[in-house]
């Protein structure tokens, strides 16, 4: 089992954000307080880089467990006697996929990653920022494979630039299935 | 999505403000001011200017106050809503540009509604029938619209519906509703007028963009995968619309950001050519004035349409194809 955080540097980096975002948008809201239509839209702002101050603080306390059942994320609020909110994914009934990326620059370069996954039992998301991001993406993408899941092109571009090899996890994924049908099996599909 | 809107959101901040910095600084580097030309132009007429009301506009409108300290002011009087005065037309900007802001904006939309509904159908006909008789003849009036001014073509329907139709086609709205308020009969009557400025001003934007959504398609169609999807049975259209028109769309995305100044500021000739009630003429003889503060405005507005579109085209971009360039790197 690993334990994996949200790296300091990426959390600090969207603190300096969400700060800056609300300075600048709270001193301009201050400024334009009497007139009607920038104050709604100034308002809207501050409003956003405060639930993105809020989301950043979750972050901060947010853990992911990866095993080989599943991954399970808890955000722990009120320090280490406080409450912890946890939600969890198995493997097995993982039912969709999508890798995704983020970049500010127009050569879409020096972006980032973020990883959504699907099941009956919910939805869970992992940017990669989380440490150790890659093995996440691993373990979705293998178990993605084993539950032949549907991936977009994106996708399955994502993964390769991650160097996860959907080709060889799908060949060795067809030679498992092989072994475990057996001689007998194989000769007949419909057993 | 949500991270990514606040880092873009983040860098069109202070965006806007360098280009309001860089905007103010431009239109005051021409040497002197409106004052100053408006002294030179009554001696030239051989007339006494009145150097006392001078100066008191000029510390009335603070043009006595140091670069910055202007600067200051403009910014902080746009963000209340208060874009400064017209020293030529002698008004609040914003009593000046009055309707035509809205009516340049009704006259923009229209005109990048009328680039795409007729680019999209005549770009996939040309791709889907590369080198036949309608290609061919789609192609040579695309380059035709491509080649031809917008001015010229205003000039030439100008010409033609008078001739022809003994009509005029000048204005954007019948005379009646020149200066009246906003009512049902004035809207109607600029959906009457609004064909013939949206046909003059997107002629070359139609053709401009066939080719390069022509030109996409037919690279997306010769890609391996549509031809796998053709050997393996799939009907035609799903095989054209599932992947390879998704694919090509997005320079009609990436293009939003641009489109919308382009169509404003390339429809100040026409607008000059077919009487519209615009913002064209105005900013070009507020630019000639140096009317600062309402130039200044009409710069500012155009390049907030500009950093909106770049931002709501770069949100639609990924949205619909988050994906990585692999010469990129993915960094944490």
């Amino acid at each position: 089992m690993s334990r994996l955080r949200y790296s300091p540097a990426a959390v600090r980096g969207d603190y300096i954000r969400a700060v800056i975002g609300l300075a600048l948008c709270g001193t301009s809201l201050y400024a334009v307080w009497g007139h009607n239509v920038a104050r709604w839209i100034f308002l809207a702002l501050v409003v956003f880089f405060a639930l993105f101050a809020l989301r950043t603080k979750l972050r901060q306390f947010t853990e992911f467990e990866l095993t080989e059942e599943g991954i399970r994320r808890s955000i722990g609020v009120g320090g280490a006697s406080g409450k912890r909110f946890s939600k969890s994914l198995s493997w097995n009934s993982l039912d969709r996929v999508r890798l995704k990326f983020y970049s500010t620059r127009r050569d879409r370069s020096n972006g980032w990653m973020h990883l959504v996954m699907r099941s009956a039992e919910g939805r869970l998301s992992v940017d990669s920022t989380v440490d150790q991001f890659d093995q996440i993406a691993q373990a979705a993408a293998h178990a993605a494979v084993v539950n032949r899941v549907d991936m977009s092109g994106a996708t399955m571009s994502n993964f390769a630039a991650l160097d996860v090899r959907l080709d060889r996890l799908r060949a060795a994924n067809e030679s498992a299935m092989a072994t475990d049908q057996g001689p007998d099996d194989r000769s007949d599909p419909n057993k | 999505m949500f991270r990514y809107i606040a880092h873009r959101l983040l860098i069109m901040i202070p965006t806007m403000l360098v280009i309001s910095f860089l905007v103010f600084l431009i239109i005051q580097l021409p040497p002197g001011d409106y004052l100053t030309t408006l002294i030179e132009e009554l001696r030239a007429l051989g007339e006494k200017p009145d150097l006392a009301r001078i100066a008191e506009m000029k510390k009335e409108f603070g043009l006595d106050q140091p670069f910055i300290v202007q600067y200051a002011n403009w910014v902080f009087g746009m963000l209340q809503g208060d874009f400064g005065f017209s020293f030529e037309h002698e008004l609040p900007v914003q009593d000046v540009v009055g309707d035509r802001f809205w009516l340049s904006f009704i006259v923009s939309v229209a005109t990048i509604l009328f680039i795409w509904i007729v680019s999209f159908p005549i770009a996939i006909y040309s791709a889907t029938h590369q080198y036949s008789w309608g290609d061919h003849g789609l192609t040579f009036i695309g380059f035709l619209g491509l080649a031809t001014p917008n001015f010229l073509l205003a000039l030439v329907m100008v010409y033609f519906a008078n001739e022809w139709f003994g009509t005029e086609i000048g204005g954007l709205m019948d005379e009646k509703y020149v200066g009246a308020g906003w009512s049902w009969g004035k809207f109607l009557s600029v959906l009457e007028h609004l064909w013939i400025p949206v046909v003059v001003i997107g002629t070359s934007g139609t053709a401009a963009m066939i080719r390069r959504l022509r030109a996409n398609l037919l690279d997306e169609l010769q890609k391996q995968y549509v031809v796998t999807g053709r050997a393996k049975g799939l009907p035609p259209a799903k095989l054209l619309l599932k992947y390879p028109l998704r694919m090509s769309l997005n320079p009609f995305i990436a293009d939003i950001g641009d489109i919308l100044p382009q169509v404003i500021s390339g429809a100040v000739i026409v607008s000059v050519v077919l009487s519209l009630p615009t913002t064209g003429k105005m900013l070009y003889e507020a630019l000639l004035s140096q009317d600062m503060y309402l130039a200044g405005s009409f710069l500012m507005f155009l390049a907030f349409l500009t950093v909106i579109g770049v931002l709501l085209s770069d949100l639609a971009l990924a949205a619909l194809d988050p994906r990585i360039r692999l010469a990129g790197q993915a960094t944490k």
